[in-house]
């Protein structure tokens, strides 16, 4: 399994990431992208149905917390990271094209 | 060529936690923006989600009320999409194992029962909220991360109307089981509509088209009727029905094509790392179940359903424990439920409040109240004897009914010969009502009793009175009547 | 004073030799004098330091005081925490890290932020916007990575002890490649909230010092169940520092077949060397197999990237980091802002995150791998029925040239191959140096079973008192 210049453009967009178009460029990254491809493809030596896939390193399971709603005290601060970036307490972004 | 609607339905719900799913945030309406705001809802680097318990308990409410199984494992996974309403850039939803699997709605349709099945129930927060304007869209993250039950019925729904009714009745439930306010317009009931057409013998699918965010049901039905007319134009002109989204738009009442995206959405679902999986065991199910039981709502509607009382009646029969256990007490063993409601809500109630007295302190016991309503069902005292006795009960916080009766000469009169004496003189009076009645009018019966109970001042034993007054009047001649 | 261990610097403020005010000083003089030569802090907060250092001094308690550093993944509201990228640049965290609280609230004084590999993807520590971590050992060399910065900082003795973050070798690594101590713990022992995320199923933050005392110091301090981690346990914490004086006769140690084959005869020999120390101190060898220990390297480049390629979608310009200005539409805003704030090697890794986690190949690749993390934890599981601790070296080779062609990205990555696999089966391990070739460190790794850092230290410690590798300065940094 490697990757094709044009499953470059689609994983891009996937991930939200924008690639320059220049042709030497995106063929660098295929070559680096097909050289990981390389080692993960690996694991094809083994043949493995069997067994469980194991998502957590422990095997706990999840800790529920009481429904109490807490006073916000870091609401200020977290404004504050963005302050031109909010207008009449709306965080704004640019339009979006497709509603 | 018969074609049918195959429609399935995604209902969003907005649980009313009092704190969102993830985080410690509120969840109340807040109408000034970004107010309800974490470090988790607005996704900084470092934060973590940690579960709220009440949002599965409500699940399990529900997954209990539609019958449906409840996974004893059920983990959480990321979707992963980029959009500006998701702040981490991925929602966390539960896709490959939901809490609730399968589960049924009975809806009724002109009287005929149709079971509507459920496929699924699953957990997942809430986005932040979009408004667009000229240049610019706005965000509010106040509703991001608010807990949503994602309901998805199977596509045996066949009709707008059939829509129509299993959505009123989810909402019901929902709102019955407390788990949801059932504000359509404040955006806490969503519904998505998926819906295809099918011909009638043939096993292949149509395309599937969705109707996203829908929350009205009238709208819902509308929406619906207007898509299987635009399929089936399509179809009948042999064109192909593209499998699209579309939005539906209640002033034109059409649908329209939201502009399609460039390539099929990838979600790269996998098990969320930052939570472990949610174990569901049998002695937590049986916890919930119980509170379902007694939870005040689903009880007064089973009262009502059950007895055949009305709602205000069942209210303050359900609200109240001690007035409950009143309740199921006598009815095991007399079963007349609005004549029970009838003394418990008037007579005991109304007794009490005379006196401001509380149930809970009176010597009173269903018991008592057992033995009086079965002592008058058994015509042993009168109704207004019980009520007197009842009275003085309540007054004195005196349960010895003999004493009582004796005190306050409320003695049954059992004695026949007295009875006999006080009937004949007092219906030697009424002669020209004997006649009649001897000659059929047969309603006088009534009158002659009630004079009698009047003359002893309620205190005959109404059996004996019954007895002597038949005795008297079958031993009476007509002749004999006219003469004196 | 840079020259004494943690536990010494404990002791001279409680005996009065020195107050903290003058020990914070200190370490900020030496800092602002060497820095330069290792590029191993990037940021720092003087101020703050010396204004709570002068706060402990006026308590009196006299149990702490001791100056530290976070590398600068660890969220703390005093300095910015960066990830050495563009797209944090100027980001200052609005809370602090659980582990950050439990340090103040020990009294331990923060200097500032070392220096890592971006987002903590890297071996070498050589993807940084603030340039390479220079190793103090040899400034042409690398120092190791991500936690470089705190690994050349210890050793450099600019600080006396620092923390890090390990998810496939990034604190045992460094501590090998600069001659001093690290542990990753346990997954699931220390807090993660408030340590920005990159794999989440196997980051762990752990200490590095100049000794495995040190860090057992440490190690008591910031370990312990936090109710804001949904992956956190909740366990009793041993008193590592008292229990790293135990005798370790009849440990049993076991040495893995396939740590040994096709290694470096330098790094061979080393190892036998400390073995032989080991011997000494009457433990008992073993040998063992991980059979699949080679399925590590894959499966770790497909659950981290994957697992980061969603942990770094929030990284878009809209509430907090790096924003594109003048983008045209909202597409535009994501993808330049995020083009333009990660570097290359992340970049890279979302790819190929995405790629595995993407439907066609969910199962091929994302699902495999997590069942051969199943597979090796078992092969991990029977080794540990044998023995009670594991032996092999930290690294296939010691440092190496910075900015050296002969290795490709993908060379460094198989380069993790005794530590990775320790991240997917969540065991803990400690790196100590155990020699020098061509005059850069070379370590040695322990495993522990489960919550067996006790033991782990405990053999670090004996074998510590016992040679002198973590008392050798660099030659540049003796005084």
């Amino acid at each position: 399994m490697s990757l094709k210049l044009k499953d470059i453009k689609k994983l891009a967009e996937l991930s939200a990431i924008k690639i320059n178009n220049n042709k030497k460029y995106k063929l660098k990254i295929l070559f680096e992208l097909n050289q990981i491809l390389k080692i993960i493809n690996e694991i094809n030596q083994l043949n493995i149905n069997k067994i469980e896939p194991l998502f957590h390193p422990i095997k706990k399971y999840q800790i529920l917390k009481k429904d109490k709603s807490k006073k916000n005290k870091y609401k200020e601060k977290i404004k504050k990271l963005y302050k031109k970036n909010i207008k009449n307490n709306f965080y704004t972004v640019p339009k979006i094209i497709n509603k | 060529m018969k074609l049918i609607p195959k429609i399935g339905l995604e209902v969003h719900v907005q649980l009313n936690t009092k704190s969102k799913i993830f985080s410690t945030s509120s969840t109340k309406y807040n109408s000034k923006p970004n107010e309800n705001i974490s470090l988790l809802d607005i996704g900084l680097p470092g934060t973590l989600p940690v579960l709220n318990k009440n949002s599965i308990d409500m699940a399990l409410k529900f997954g209990l009320a539609i019958k449906g199984n409840i996974l004893p494992i059920s983990i959480f996974d990321r979707k992963n999409y980029f959009y500006p309403d998701l702040p981490k850039g991925y929602q966390i939803s539960q896709f490959f194992f939901p809490i609730i699997k399968n589960g049924y709605i009975n809806i009724y349709n002109n009287n005929k029962k149709k079971i509507i099945n459920i496929d699924r129930a699953h957990l997942e927060e809430d986005a932040a909220k979009l408004s667009h304007k000229n240049n610019i869209t706005e965000i509010d993250y106040n509703r991001a991360g608010i807990p949503l039950l994602e309901i998805v019925s199977k596509p045996n729904i066949n009709s707008a109307k059939e829509a129509s009714l299993y959505l009123k009745k989810l909402h019901n439930i929902i709102c019955n089981i407390k788990i949801c306010d059932g504000k359509l317009q404040e955006g806490s009931f969503r519904c998505d509509v998926n819906i295809s057409l099918k011909e009638k013998n043939n096993k292949k699918l149509g395309k599937k088209v969705e109707i996203k965010n829908i929350n009205s049901f009238k709208f819902v039905e509308n929406a619906i009727n207007y898509e299987i007319k635009r399929q089936k134009k399509l179809i009948k002109k042999k064109y192909i029905i593209i499998q699209e989204t579309r939005l539906y738009d209640p002033i034109k009442n059409k649908t329209k094509s939201m502009r399609s995206k460039e390539e099929s959405k990838d979600y790269r679902y996998f098990p969320d790392p930052d939570l472990l999986p949610l174990k569901i065991n049998k002695k937590y199910i049986k916890k919930i179940k119980n509170k379902l039981i007694y939870s005040s709502n689903y009880i007064k509607i089973i009262f009502m359903k059950k007895y055949k009382i009305t709602e205000s009646e069942s209210i303050i029969i359900t609200q109240n424990k001690t007035l409950t256990k009143y309740f199921l007490y006598i009815i095991k063993i007399y079963n007349n439920p609005k004549l029970i409601i009838n003394w418990i809500t008037i007579e005991l109630l109304g007794q009490l409040n005379k006196y401001k007295l509380n149930i809970n302190n009176i010597i009173f016991t269903p018991k008592f109240l057992l033995s009086l309503l079965l002592k008058i069902n058994n015509k042993n005292i009168s109704k207004k004897i019980a009520k007197k006795i009842l009275e003085i009960i309540i007054k004195k916080n005196n349960n010895n009914i003999n004493y009582i009766i004796k005190k306050y000469c409320l003695e049954q009169l059992n004695n026949n010969k007295i009875l006999k004496n006080i009937i004949s003189k007092t219906l030697t009076k009424y002669k020209i009502e004997i006649i009649q009645y001897k000659n059929g009018k047969e309603k006088l019966y009534q009158f002659f009793f009630g004079k009698i109970m009047e003359k002893t001042k309620n205190k005959a034993n109404p059996k004996k009175i019954n007895f002597n007054i038949k005795k008297y009047l079958n031993e009476l001649n007509i002749a004999e009547i006219a003469q004196r | 004073m840079h020259t004494k261990t943690l536990k010494e610097l404990y002791e001279g403020i409680k005996n009065k030799e020195f107050s903290s005010l003058e020990l914070t000083e200190h370490f900020i003089k030496r800092i602002k004098k060497l820095n330069n030569k290792i590029n191993g802090f990037i940021h720092i907060n003087e101020e703050y330091a010396i204004k709570k250092s002068k706060i402990f001094d006026k308590k009196k308690s006299y149990n702490g005081g001791i100056p530290f550093a976070h590398k600068d993944i660890i969220c703390t509201t005093e300095s910015k925490t960066t990830c050495s990228s563009k797209i944090l640049k100027n980001f200052i965290s609005p809370y602090n890290a659980t582990i950050h609280k439990k340090l103040l609230q020990a009294n331990f004084i923060p200097i500032g932020k070392t220096n890592m590999d971006e987002f903590a993807m890297g071996s070498s520590n050589e993807k940084s916007i603030f340039g390479p971590v220079y190793n103090p050992w040899n400034n042409k060399y690398v120092s190791g990575g991500s936690s470089g910065g705190s690994a050349a900082c210890v050793a450099a003795r600019l600080i006396p002890i620092a923390t890090g973050t390990d998810t496939g070798g990034s604190i045992r690594q460094p501590a090998a490649f600069c001659g001093v101590t690290g542990i990753k713990p346990t997954y699931g022992l220390i807090s993660r909230y408030g340590i920005i995320a990159f794999a989440s199923s196997l980051d762990q933050a752990g200490p590095i010092g100049k000794t495995a005392e040190d860090c057992a110091i440490l190690l008591e301090i910031i370990a312990g169940y936090d109710k804001n981690d949904s992956t956190s346990i909740k366990i009793k914490i041993p008193k590592y520092s008292n229990y790293i004086n135990n005798s370790i006769e009849k440990t049993i140690i076991g040495i893995p077949n396939e740590f040994i084959t096709n290694l470096d005869d330098n790094i061979k020999n080393n190892l036998y060397q400390a073995l032989n120390i080991f011997k000494n101190l009457k433990t008992i060898i073993k040998y063992i197999t991980l059979p699949n220990i080679k399925l590590s390297i894959p499966a770790y480049y497909i659950i981290a990237p994957a697992e980061c390629s969603s942990n770094l979608s929030k990284y878009d310009g809209i509430r907090f980091g790096y924003k594109y200005e003048n983008s045209l539409n909202i597409k535009d805003l994501y993808s330049k802002s995020r083009s333009e704030g990660f570097g290359e090697e992340v970049i890279r890794r979302i790819m190929i995150g995405t790629y595995v986690l993407s439907s066609s190949y969910y199962n091929e690749y994302y699902i495999k791998a997590q069942k051969i993390r199943a597979i090796i934890r078992n092969d991990y599981i029977n080794a540990f029925k044998k023995v009670n601790v594991i032996l092999g070296p930290t690294t296939p080779t010691n440092a190496f040239k910075i900015n050296s062609k002969k290795i490709s990205p993908t060379e460094m990555y198989k380069s993790d191959i005794y530590t990775c696999s320790v991240n997917l089966a969540g065991l803990p391990a400690i790196s100590i140096p155990t020699g020098l070739i061509n005059n850069l460190p070379v370590g040695l790794q322990i495993i522990g079973n489960f919550f067996k850092e006790n033991e782990i230290l405990n053999l670090a410690h004996q074998y510590q008192l016992n040679t002198i590798w973590h008392k050798i300065s660099p030659p540049q940094f003796i005084n």
